[in-house]
């Protein structure tokens, strides 16, 4: 396994980010309701929308999304896999993935929103 | 409306306190007929002021059981008007398979009754609250219905599309779902879908 230092949490979170948007359901990343949920890397960027954090039990993270209309717990465990499956190809172990749902939209909101 | 019946509920409350725990001084000695004078020089108050100063033994113990009553039963009262409503949690934890929590906000659950009413022709607005009583899900809300269309089964449409919305996307079970219908204005502004 890669050592946290070998692996910088931007990256981790990019990764989530990448796989939790590719999900189908999914038609966004929200920065969070009530907190911003955001990464932090060098050179001031961020990640908004995922949150990677080391516990003592292991890495666990964050991801808040906005879901269309579909059923919210098998959505939530394919973000779920896909998110752990993403950072397994990085080699970084995932001990959970929290799925925060901030938001639904119907695929024609989520278009407009894109356009706009 | 609403406000005005909450602002004249604390008044008549307050009245009725007050009389009680007037009642209880004259009665107990605590107040003088002076007193009440003082407060409120009005002759039919001044009346029932030396009826209950000068009351017989045998109604004394009852008017002042009465007037404790209903001085506890008007604070009670009082004190139900007067504190907010119940706050609703932020979040709904949802029981998912895997390592991890599911959360989803109540704004979106909101959100998702609202999209469930699109489904039923004619209903041009739902605002819903969502909130979770024992495990389920109750619905709350006021929806804005086009002139055209018929209440009596629109209605329970409505509130039969809003309960399946909700259980398909979250998995739980819908106790009830109760929605005021405003019918819109005929010249108004409606929706096409």
């Amino acid at each position: 396994m890669v050592s946290r230092s070998d692996r910088e949490d931007i990256d981790l979170a990019r990764a989530a980010l990448v796989a939790a948007r590719g999900v189908p359901g999914v038609a966004g990343i929200s920065r969070g309701r009530y907190a911003i949920a955001r990464t932090f890397g060098l050179g001031g960027i961020s990640v908004e929308g995922v949150q990677v954090a080391h516990e003592p039990e292991g890495l666990q993270v964050e991801v808040h999304l906005v879901s269309s209309l579909v059923p919210l717990l098998a959505l939530a465990d394919a973000v779920r896999v896909a998110v752990a499956a993403a950072l397994a190809d990085l080699g970084v172990s995932v001990t959970a993935v929290h799925v925060w749902i901030e938001a639904v939209c119907t695929a024609d909101d989520a278009r407009k929103e894109t356009t706009e | 409306m609403r406000i005005f019946n909450h602002l004249l509920g604390v008044v008549l409350l307050a009245v009725l306190l007050a009389a009680a725990l007037v009642t209880l001084g004259l009665v107990l000695g605590v107040l003088t007929l002076t007193m009440v004078r003082q407060v409120w020089p009005y002759a039919p108050i001044e009346t029932i002021g030396r009826d209950v100063a000068n009351l017989p033994d045998a109604t004394r113990n009852w008017v002042i059981g009465g007037s404790i009553g209903a001085a506890v039963v008007t604070l009670l009262g009082l004190i139900r008007e007067l504190s907010p409503p119940p706050r609703r949690a932020r979040l709904l934890t949802l029981q998912g398979s895997g390592p991890g929590q599911t959360e989803i906000s109540f704004g979106a659950l909101d959100d998702l009754a609202a999209y469930g009413a699109r489904k039923v022709a004619g209903i041009e607005h739902l605002h819903a609250r969502v909130d979770m009583v024992k495990g389920r899900l109750v619905v709350r809300g006021r929806a804005l219905v086009s002139p055209y269309v018929e209440l009596a089964t629109a209605g329970p449409q409505l509130e039969q599309a809003v309960a399946n919305r909700l259980e398909q996307a979250t998995g739980l079970p819908v106790l009830t779902v109760q929605l005021r219908t405003v019918v819109q204005n005929v010249k108004a502004q409606r929706t096409v879908r």
